[in-house]
């Protein structure tokens, strides 16, 4: 999404948040402020029990992956971190998209460091998923809208 | 013969056991006294430490309000002599500004020769010599007396002198006079020596202009395709979005509130204690974020009816608020109000001082321009309009920063609260597992119990007694069986002498365990009563953290909410149908 502004030559000047936005080439400069439903439909699926075997887990990454890669970002995240709905005692769950593993936790179980910063916001109910890069974090709301943490 | 011999061996033995025991007995009573001296000392030491512990917090607490009311006392004192040393070297600026409108409104009624506007104009350029405003006027009287020579050769020395104030002047001037196409030539001449980078902070009175009526149908035009033109121009380049959003959390983050004074227990049990009142307070950040805009754009702005009143207050602004030489002393003045207004806290003051720099800059981006009007009105020498504007322009980038700002508020939130009373360490979530905390402190407790118990034990000099009282009754007997009927009783007497010491202290043995026990259990209920307040507190931060976090949502409806093309107005309807088309 460009972020010129059209200041007083009118026009709709809010942002565009609604899921299913535009995909398209990342701004100058910038993240792509939106992701797909799809994006985050798919990260729930891990709570689903519909990943009976390795094949399908490796599946579900590559959609995953694919998914992201589509959006056009500058460098695709190092993992995700999303709240795990297989009920207690699991609070969150990690994918790790480099080693390709996922990982359910508990309360009080520590996570990996670059993982364990994103745990509060996993849980939060107003973020869907949490994009985990090298160098920051990307909390993804509801709505789609992508967020620098 | 050698019965009696052996009976006086057998008592004098019997007598050197019974010097024995006596002197054992002193010792254990010596080593008891000893003892009972140490427990104490230990106990005065105990409450010593506490109470040096709380002097050293009160002493504390004493020196840090002493420093504070000492800097309150300094500020107020210095700002008094900054605001003097303003009025001394720049108060004859006043004069003049007074007397720029006041030439206007002369003009406007009629009411003065033009000879007098001359003489006054001529005084002021005699009195304050390279002020760019004076020649300015000079130019102006020149201009009412038709005098083109004078007025010509007074714009280019006010010209000289501060290039972009004077093509300012006079665009808001010739507006006045509702002579637009001249008044859109000065704009343009204006806007052709700025750098949307590095603007001159009257680029303020622009803003102003746009929001207020200051510009006719022409120079709104221009100035419309001009701030879309540095807007399209700032956002193109690398890292400016980045720029933005920190810009942006930084003043959206300078209205966090302090942390809550409430939660006593947690502040003084919990080893999350100050992670827990930052995150409130950055959930409590919400409701004034939501204060503050709703603030900026609660209620009607009036807007004078009368072209000229408008032009006015916007000339007024701009020959006051934006003196470059006056900037080191407005700044040293809003630091010490500032450390005047949290009552002598010179880190907060620096805090908040630090979040306003850029309104003393001399030369700040466009888009900090936005931000100061912004979020620091009053320093930035913005209107209430212009502030709407300023807001209604930086939207998305508000919404952006805030949606930033929310989500780092919500990081590093505690999933568990760790607690630690009278060493014993525990954790809870949400405070709400009350019954099982208490029990597990129960059991801990009961291990103290036992171990308090089982640490009083008999003193070596009772079982001494026990054993040596033994022996020389033993030795009694056999002596009065013997025929030394005297020293047999005797050494009878010593040896029960010493088993009852020995049973007394028995005796006492259960006393004293009552007491540690009891101690203990004295130490359990106020450590419960301590473990209920800390859960209590825990169940109240949670909730206090949910109902402020959940004013995220309905700030962030409003921000997004924001169009800017409501909030640039004109006197000219005709220039609002070209903004709006």
């Amino acid at each position: 999404m460009h972020m010129e502004r059209r200041l007083l030559l009118g026009g709709d000047q809010r942002l565009s948040t609604t899921t299913g936005a535009t995909r398209g080439p990342a701004p100058p400069g910038g993240m792509s402020r939106t992701r797909t439903r799809r994006c985050t439909d798919l990260v729930t699926q891990l709570d689903s029990g519909t990943l009976t075997d390795a094949g399908a887990l490796q599946r579900l990454l590559n959609e995953i992956r694919e998914e992201l890669g589509e959006l056009g970002l500058p460098a695709l995240p190092v993992g995700l971190v999303a709240e795990c709905f297989l009920g207690p005692p699991f609070r969150v769950h990690t994918i790790d998209l480099v080693g390709e593993i996922v990982h359910h936790y508990q309360t009080g179980e520590t996570m990996p460091p670059s993982f364990e910063r994103a745990r509060s916001l996993a849980l939060h109910p107003a973020y869907v998923v949490i994009e985990v890069y090298a160098d920051r974090m990307v909390a993804i709301r509801s709505d789609g809208t992508a967020v620098d943490v | 013969m050698a019965g009696e011999a052996s009976g006086a061996q057998v008592a004098q033995v019997a007598r050197a056991v019974a010097d024995v025991a006596g002197a054992v007995r002193t010792i254990d009573l010596k080593l008891r006294e000893v003892g009972g001296s140490v427990e104490q000392l230990q106990a005065h030491q105990l409450t010593l430490d506490q109470r040096l512990a709380q002097l050293a917090t009160d002493f504390n607490a004493f020196v840090q309000a002493d420093r504070m009311q000492k800097a309150l006392q300094l500020a107020e004192t210095r700002v008094v002599k900054v605001r003097q040393e303003l009025d001394t070297r720049y108060g004859h600026y006043r004069d003049v500004r007074r007397r720029a409108t006041g030439i206007l409104q002369a003009m406007d009624s009629a009411l003065v020769t033009h000879d007098s506007i001359q003489a006054t104009t001529e005084d002021v350029m005699v009195g304050t010599p390279g002020y760019w405003l004076a020649p300015a006027l000079v130019a102006l009287a020149g201009w009412v007396r038709d005098d083109r020579a004078l007025a010509e050769r007074a714009v280019v020395e006010a010209m000289r002198r501060d290039t972009h104030k004077t093509a300012l002047f006079f665009a808001l001037v010739l507006r006045r006079y509702r002579r637009e196409q001249a008044s859109a030539i000065w704009v343009k001449r204006y806007f052709s020596q700025q750098d949307p980078t590095a603007l001159d902070r009257e680029c303020m009175v622009v803003l102003d202009a746009v929001t207020n009526g200051g510009f006719g149908p022409v120079a709104q035009a221009l100035t419309r395709v001009q701030l879309n033109g540095w807007i399209t121009q700032l956002s193109g380049q690398a890292g400016f979005v980045a720029e933005q959003r920190e810009r942006w959390q930084t003043a959206l983050l300078n209205l966090t509130p302090p942390s809550s004074k409430r939660f006593t227990y947690l502040r003084k049990h919990s080893s999350a204690w100050p992670q827990l009142a930052d995150r409130l307070a950055r959930a409590e950040l919400h409701d004034r974020v939501r204060s503050h805009f709703h603030d900026v754009f609660d209620g009607e702005i009036p807007m004078s009816p009368r072209l000229a009143e408008q032009v006015d207050a916007i000339l007024e602004n701009l020959v006051t608020n934006f003196d470059d030489e006056e900037l080191p002393l407005r700044k040293q003045e809003r630091e010490l109000q500032l450390i005047i207004d949290h009552h002598g806290d010179r880190d907060e003051a620096a805090t908040r001082f630090a979040a306003e720099i850029e309104v003393f800059e001399e030369n700040v981006s466009f888009a900090a321009l936005l931000t100061n009007a912004a979020m620091h009105r009053e320093q930035a020498g913005a209107s209430r309009a212009t502030q709407r504007f300023a807001v209604a322009l930086s939207h998305e980038w508000i919404v952006e920063a805030y949606d930033s700002v929310v989500a780092s508020g919500r990081q590093g939130m505690p999933e568990v609260v760790p607690l630690t009373i009278d060493d014993w360490s525990v954790t809870t979530e949400g405070g709400e597992d009350e019954q099982r905390l208490l029990d597990a402190q129960t059991v801990v407790y009961e291990g103290r119990v036992e171990a308090a118990r089982a640490a009083v034990k008999l003193s070596t000099g009772a079982w001494v007694a026990l054993v040596a009282g033994a022996a020389v009754a033993l030795l009694g007997l056999i002596t009065a069986a013997g025929g030394s009927g005297g020293g047999g009783v005797f050494m009878l007497l010593l040896g029960m002498a010493g088993v009852g010491y020995w049973l007394l202290e028995r005796k006492n043995l259960d006393k004293r365990r009552d007491a540690a026990e009891a101690a203990v259990r004295q130490a359990h209920a106020t450590g419960a009563a301590i473990l209920r307040a800390c859960l209590a507190e825990v169940v109240d931060w949670r909730r206090a953290w949910a109902e402020a976090d959940a004013q995220a949502e309905p700030a962030r409806v409003e921000l997004a909410a924001i169009a800017p093309d409501q909030h640039a107005r004109s006197h000219d309807t005709d220039a609002r149908g070209v903004m709006i088309a």
